[in-house]
């Protein structure tokens, strides 16, 4: 559909054979009206580009995704994809956004949609506004702050299971100067950053607790079975007590403490959007916590590893249709890391009972193999081996070396694991040591297969890359980055390089694989974004970066080194990994706080509309 | 570290209402508010069913503590990042309805005052009936030899 038939549209000239099109679309005989508008700035009168405007449906919407967000082209015209019939949109909320704009008119936000005659047209006018706090991505509080090893670390550790700062953390950092205030130590600053540091002290702790969040319902990795000093274990803890002392330190003195005011943060890139764009975001129980879906060759659907009610999702993105499938065993798993293979079946890494398993959906069968490894009897995190992340190819699609082995990361043992899954055989190997590093705090993460399936590379959050030879199975090409960066889901093209997200310090490395020489580091255009995971994209040859922090997804190509920014519909949009959809080109993702609830549960595929 | 900053600050202004005062009884009797996005009773039912699914084991003051992240930093008889639950009881045995309530909302709002400098996180996740279940829990904790 082109932008001169959305014009056409919105002046009520129905070209007929449009009407056609979609009525044999949908199957209906009901005559086919566009919801459509155009936004404006209020003082120039011209058309505003890249607008986000979204279509809240509600959960009962008759098919397909219940929140609906297209953007203004560059004219600031719109016009929705639902030529059906208008209940299924009319009664429903329409709201706008863009990052440095507020809305004047229609004046109370969001707009309730009402019927007229003919298409729906509702217009917008905004003007620019500098304080962007109440609609600004969490990482736009950090933007001021100087960047330095310390502040990736930060962001390293807090953004690993939530946006950082939430909405919760800015009330606290409220709290903590309220406490100082209360005290009479507002002019004492030695008082006052005694208090900031014990403050976020204290949070260091709670968090170290708080991570047990994470593991499912019925779980036997339980805070409520250990002892505090269990809970603040060096050997047990993803952050040690020097970490923490690092963090509270940072926290106490460089986080702004006034988060009524933001201005000056721009996305520093072009948007990558147009008026063709459509995201549709599939809201999914409160109760479930799909960190990550993925999709897997012959299949429509959209697979997703619920790690709290141990069940995978089968979502219909056609429909909306959600079904659900338990795994089949007596001990909770947590699916967390879904990988689909070129035969149509769905590989998941479990948090807990170190289970690898299989799910193939035609006739229903799963196949569960356990690689546990010195497990230390203790329901704490770090006793388990955790199976985190499973090798996956260019395609990110399940990857085995010549001998027909997956390899896994250990991240409770830092170790790479072998398993062949046609004669259950399972190996495993010490991934490169760090010293003065527990296991689990060097953070063994993500690992993909090099495409002549020679190298396992691997991640470690604490700040190596490196390359698990599987002929040899020795470690080998071990690249070093500033404790910090943390690297974590990795990437490879066609062309054998690597790409490398720096969750920390928000960058992007290109390694060459076959020279095994790093290439170029990008900045991200807003460094806070952290990046989660890289997915190259092989028919548009960009690479996609997965950002926790920032509500966008980012677009790189390598070809002009050049950044384009998608922005999500929605605050805490924490993303972690993005699929694109074999079939139709569309990124496929979802958002992933931790824990359950303390953000949005949505299934979220973006038509680029390129 | 200056340590007399940290030491009980006593601000909460407590008033007794005597003997015998069951504080259990009388928080039963708040009336109830609106939370949320949910109509409350909806939500409390939404809270409800989850907690009684995860932690069967538990009364339910308590699974609601646990839910929430509280046992992060407190519990029954040591202490953590913050004080026990005995020795909150221990503190608030003689305290009045309204301190009580005022409990309830401290648990919602956090905030730093009786125990120290170090502010309690806010837990806008809750409703104040749920706050309520907790601090009842709360209040018959007793000291364990």
């Amino acid at each position: 559909m082109s932008i001169v038939n959305r014009m056409f549209g919105l002046f009520k000239i129905v070209v007929t054979s449009h009407v056609l099109l979609f009525c044999a679309l949908v199957g209906t005989s009901v005559s086919a009206n566009e919801l459509t508008g155009r936004v404006t700035n209020a003082r120039s009168g011209e058309g505003v580009f890249g607008v986000s405007v979204t279509l809240n449906r509600g959960q009962n919407a008759l098919a397909g995704a219940d929140i609906i967000t297209v953007f203004t082209g560059g004219d600031g015209y719109y016009s929705f994809p639902l030529p059906t019939n208008k209940s299924s949109y009319v009664g429903n909320v329409l709201q706008i956004e863009k990052l440095g704009y507020q809305q004047v008119s229609p004046k109370n936000g969001p707009m309730t949609i009402s019927d007229n005659e003919g298409d729906v047209v509702v217009d917008f006018k905004v003007k620019p506004e500098e304080n962007i706090a109440n609609n600004a991505p969490a990482s736009a509080w950090l933007s001021k702050i100087p960047e330095t090893d310390a502040k990736s670390f930060v962001r390293l550790q807090c953004t690993g299971c939530h946006q950082f700062p939430t909405p919760r953390v800015k009330t606290y950092s409220g709290l903590i100067e309220k406490s100082i205030a209360h005290l009479g130590a507002t002019d004492d600053k030695e008082a006052s950053l005694d208090v900031r540091k014990e403050s976020w002290s204290a949070i260091v702790k709670y968090m170290r607790a708080r991570m047990y969040d994470i593991f499912p319902d019925g779980t036997n990795i339980d805070l409520t079975k250990l002892t505090w000093h269990q809970v603040q274990d060096n050997n047990l803890t993803l952050f040690n007590s020097d970490d923490g002392e690092l963090m509270s330190d940072f926290l106490a003195t460089q986080m702004p403490t006034d988060f009524d005011t933001l201005t000056g943060y721009k996305y520093n890139a072009p948007l990558g959007v147009s008026a063709k764009t459509v995201i549709r975001e599939y809201t999914l129980p409160d109760v479930s916590f799909v960190r990550e879906v993925a999709m897997t060759t012959g299949s429509p659907y959209i697979w997703g590893a619920d790690l709290q009610k141990n069940r995978l999702l089968r979502l219909d993105p056609k429909t909306g249709e959600k079904k659900w499938f338990n795994v089949p065993s007596d001990m909770p798993t947590g699916p967390h890391t879904i990988v689909g293979d070129y035969t149509g079946n769905l590989w998941i890494a479990m948090m807990e009972g170190d289970v690898l398993a299989k799910y193939t959906p035609k006739g229903d069968k799963w196949k569960l193999w356990t690689v546990r490894e010195g497990y230390e009897g203790v329901a704490a995190i770090g006793a388990e081996a955790m199976v985190h992340d499973l090798s996956f190819d260019k395609n990110y699609k399940l990857a085995r070396d010549k001998k027909g082995y997956i390899w896994l990361t250990l991240i409770g043992k830092n170790k790479m694991a072998g398993l062949n899954p046609d004669t259950g055989e399972i190996k495993s190997y010490p991934a490169q040591q760090i010293e003065g590093r527990t296991p689990i705090s060097v953070s063994l993460y993500g690992t993909l297969l090099s495409n002549d399936k020679k190298c396992a590379w691997y991640a470690q959050l604490v700040g190596v890359v490196g390359c698990f030879n599987t002929e040899t199975l020795e470690n080998e090409s071990i690249i070093e980055f500033p404790e910090g960066a943390g690297p974590r889901r990795l990437a490879i093209d066609e062309s054998d390089f690597l790409w490398i997200p720096l969750f920390g310090a928000g960058q992007l490395v290109k390694y060459d694989t076959k020279a095994r020489k790093l290439v170029a580091t990008y900045d991200l255009p807003d460094r806070s974004a952290a990046p989660y995971a890289v997915t190259w994209d092989p028919k548009r040859n960009i690479i996609w970066c997965a950002n926790s922090n920032a509500d966008a997804i980012y677009g790189f190509d390598p070809v002009t080194e050049s950044f384009q920014i998608i922005p999500l519909p929605r605050r805490m949009g924490y993303l972690r990994r993005i699929e694109v959809d074999e079939t139709n080109g569309n990124l496929v993702t979802t958002y992933a706080n931790i824990p359950t609830g303390s953000g949005p549960s949505k299934v979220i595929t973006v038509e680029l509309g390129d | 570290m200056k340590k007399h900053l940290f030491g009980k600050l006593g601000i909460a202004i407590l008033v007794s209402v005597g003997v015998g005062f069951v504080a259990v009884n009388l928080l039963k009797s708040k009336p109830p508010e609106v939370a949320g996005d949910l109509p409350r009773a909806e939500k409390i039912d939404q809270n409800k069913s989850e907690v009684v699914s995860k932690f069967s084991g538990l009364e339910m003051g308590e699974a609601y503590l646990v839910k929430a992240g509280c046992l992060a930093c407190h519990e029954t008889n040591v202490m953590r990042v913050g004080p026990s639950y005995a020795s909150i009881a221990e503190f608030y045995s003689d305290a009045d309805p309204e301190t009580l309530e005022n409990l309830a909302q401290k648990i919602l709002d956090g905030g730093a005052g009786q125990w120290g400098v170090v502010p309690m996180i806010s837990n806008p996740q809750l409703d104040v009936e749920t706050a309520r279940d907790m601090v009842r829990w709360i209040l018959q904790q007793e000291e364990q030899e």
